[in-house]
């Protein structure tokens, strides 16, 4: 019994790794949650608490907690995200990896509406490394530590993410030992592009396999690489195979375009992070460690005494918590207190808990707010967030409160047609022509002018299938608005079916010269589908 | 008696220093690794053994890691009766009452959102509701069956045209692969065998039952 409680001991309490590793795990894990919520996830808040409904991941939970709302979800995203930012830059650690921890795995065991498995696994990765110290993860060397010893750490929280990405990775690869998956029509049905499918067919004729045989030599592959990833992961000296071989599913992921949002990126990050063998790191110091003088000089600029020290967590809190109460977003007050009391904690001065480097962390909070302010802007999360809204608003039959949503959504998008169609056709709908009409004009206005900008994206890259096909999309919705134009009293029907007419063969040429470039591109007919029937009618 | 230095033990004797090395006491954080692994082991593991009986079971898959798995390419279609009136053909709009995600999710069969989706109907309809379901999906295995990628016999050879162009014949002629997947069946019945489940009919009133 003692020797099995040893090698359990062993076995998890002495794993020892680099601690570059684990700052870069840190980083790249941290990171990438903070952009996916900010970029990927945020729009999807307005499915949340839709039509008084939800069901939770676990069943106790829809009997504890209230139905979400999206102003609760997209607060707590973009609160989720802004800890998750701070643990990658390395400010209040522990306290940042709770809150992202909190809000991204909180928010998903609150709803199925939102339940891809990566979101399932990286709750599960954030909450292992929430029990991992904050002495672990820091980069900041104390001056008392002595180098070597310093560069390793080890702790048993590091041991289970080994530990989950092996049995994540056995279980995917044992789902994958089934007949139906080894016939490889599962990977057939999956490969949609059209130059893998010419690829796959190519191999087939050069190894003289029947057609279809190539897709169950890779679902058998993939069974085996699967099966063979958790070895890599458990055992140290596979390490560097599974480096060279697991990162490649999912590549192929992405080569193969599955939908799976950041799935991939978050793998291919850690199976790098993690399978990379420890000298692999050692070598990364050795290139790090130039950079250490640059810190040096960072903390001695750093003040030692309490009141300035306090004063620049005032400072901080208030611009962070103003630059956060700006984001257009229902709930933006929490999300200000929030982002202010979590800045202010991480730098008052308290023995234990106070930054070792408060104009560092200070400096980085402000960036981090604005760098969530902008990348929220910037990606269009709230747009999404508010049109999509709207649309279910409308297809569920609230009309008032599409006009609103639709109304946020434009005003997160100003000088873009945005949703001023939609809305537009809602006030008809209605009964408010007077509101209608100029947004109608509007609508059109801006429609040209989004033709002409996608126009000079094709003028650039001639090569583009893509970028015709989206031209002709354009095209298409300027048919509409010159429709819609045409039916308003104060505009000439006649010019406005020219406009349309001359939208429509925009439309078809874009098509012609999409199709020319990638002729079995599934768009391309979709598109001609679509131009087909708009000509059609009248 | 021998004393051997500082700390005092006996000659002869075991001392901390040549004893046998005993093993750490457990802590709180051995039970929670513990606890951890099991339920990473058992979670996934409970989808194939010892789940339940309900025809619905399959369909879960959010906790087995079940990544591309052809129940993820199964289709549902589904098809919900308010009965409470008397009138059986009255369909709920499932667009127009839930959001598109549920809907899909619906669509893919998870048990526990056609439980909350049943579970919502019958509570708006009040004591004396009567809500049905019909729900007919895409067979686990059907991805692997010719016959799944459609019956439609366009030129009437009685063979139908999936087979003409299908990768998992092997060396077969369509006929006799299409023989070999549906034996003495006409196509439509084969079709409807081999490839679609009736997870419900509308015979039941869900509301009777407490939940699917």
């Amino acid at each position: 019994m003692d020797r099995a409680l040893s090698a359990w001991h062993r076995y998890w309490h002495d794993f020892e790794t680099e601690r570059m590793r684990v700052v870069a795990l840190r980083v790249m894990l941290f990171g990438l949650v903070a952009f996916d919520l900010w970029v990927v996830t945020l729009h999807h808040a307005s499915r949340y608490g839709a039509g008084e409904f939800n069901v939770a991941q676990i069943g106790l939970l829809d009997m504890l907690l209230p139905i979400p709302t999206p102003a609760i979800v997209a607060t707590g995203w973009l609160l989720g995200g802004f800890f998750a930012l701070r643990a990658a830059f390395g400010v209040a650690i522990k306290q940042s990896i709770v809150g992202a921890t909190i809000c991204y795995f909180g928010i998903y065991l609150w709803s199925q509406v939102d339940s891809y498995q990566h979101h399932y696994l990286v709750g599960l990765l954030l909450t292992i490394c929430c029990f991992v110290p904050e002495k672990v993860w820091t980069a900041t060397r104390p001056d008392d530590a002595e180098v070597e010893e310093w560069n390793r750490v080890r702790h048993w929280g590091l041991r289970l993410i080994y530990v989950q990405m092996a049995l994540m990775y056995f279980w995917t690869g044992f789902t994958k030992a089934d007949p139906t998956w080894l016939s490889g029509a599962t990977m057939d049905q999956l490969t949609h592009p059209p130059e893998v499918r010419d690829l796959i067919a190519g191999w087939e004729r050069r190894f003289e396999l029947r057609p279809g045989e190539g897709y169950s030599y890779a679902a058998i592959a993939v069974m085996l690489g699967e099966l063979l990833a958790p070895l890599a992961f458990l055992w140290r000296r596979l390490w560097i195979v599974g480096l060279l071989v697991v990162p490649w599913f999912h590549i192929g992921v992405e080569i193969l375009e599955f939908d799976i949002e950041w799935f991939s990126y978050y793998m291919i990050a850690l199976d790098v992070i993690l399978l990379l063998p420890d000298r692999g790191w050692r070598a990364i110091r050795s290139v790090a460690l130039r950079v250490e003088p640059l810190w040096q000089r960072i903390a001695v600029a750093t003040p030692t005494e309490s009141t300035p020290r306090m004063i620049i967590a005032l400072a901080t809190a208030a611009i962070c918590a103003y630059v956060a109460g700006r984001i257009p977003v229902e709930g933006s007050t929490l999300l200000a207190v929030v982002v202010g009391v979590a800045a202010l904690l991480a730098l008052w001065p308290v023995p234990l808990i106070a930054p070792k480097l408060p104009l560092f962390a200070a400096v980085a909070q402000v960036v981090i707010v604005a760098t969530m302010s902008f990348t929220v802007d910037r990606a269009g999360s709230l747009y999404d967030m508010y049109r999509m809204w709207g649309g279910d608003l409308r297809r569920r039959g609230d009309i008032e409160g599409a006009i609103e949503k639709y109304t946020l959504a434009n005003a997160a998008m100003p000088g873009q047609p945005a949703r001023r169609y939609q809305l537009a056709e809602l006030y008809e709908r209605t009964g408010r022509r007077a509101l209608a009409e100029p947004l109608y004009i509007e609508a059109l206005e801006l429609q040209h002018a989004a033709v002409e900008a996608q126009l000079r994206r094709t003028h650039r890259d001639p090569n583009d299938a893509a970028a015709f096909f989206e031209l002709a999309l354009e095209n298409l919705r300027l048919a509409d608005r010159c429709a819609a134009v045409g039916r308003l009293p104060s505009h000439d029907a006649e010019e406005m079916a020219r406009c349309r007419r001359t939208a429509l063969v925009g439309a078809e040429e874009a098509v012609d010269k999409g199709q020319a470039i990638s002729p079995r591109d599934p768009e391309g007919r979709k598109m001609r589908a679509q131009v087909e029937r708009e000509k059609r009618r009248r | 008696m021998q004393n051997d230095g500082e700390r005092g033990t006996l000659a002869g004797m075991e001392t901390p220093e040549n004893a046998p090395p005993t093993a750490p006491r457990p802590t709180w954080r051995d039970a929670l690794i513990a606890a951890f692994v099991i339920i990473q082991i058992a979670l996934p593991l409970s989808y194939y053994v010892g789940r339940s009986d309900s025809p619905l079971a399959p369909f879960d898959e959010r906790f087995a890691w079940r990544m591309f798995s052809p129940v993820r390419l199964a289709k549902c279609q589904v098809r919900v009766y308010d009965a409470t009136h008397g009138n059986m053909n009255q369909t709920i709009s499932l667009s127009r009452e839930l959001h598109v995600v549920w809907v899909k999710l619906l669509n893919r069969a998870r048990p526990s959102i056609v439980d909350g989706v049943v579970d919502r109907f019958c509570r708006e309809r009040g004591a004396d509701a009567d809500v049905r379901l019909s729900m007919v999906c895409t067979r686990a295995d059907a991805p692997a069956k010719t016959i799944c990628e459609g019956d439609d016999d366009r030129n009437r050879d009685g063979v139908p045209d999936a087979y003409a162009k299908s990768h998992y014949c092997g060396d077969l002629s369509p006929r006799d692969c299409f023989a070999q997947e549906c034996g003495e069946q006409s196509a439509a019945e084969c079709y409807a065998t081999e490839c679609r489940v009736q997870l419900f009919d509308r015979e039941e009133n869900l509301c009777r039952q407490g939940g699917v």
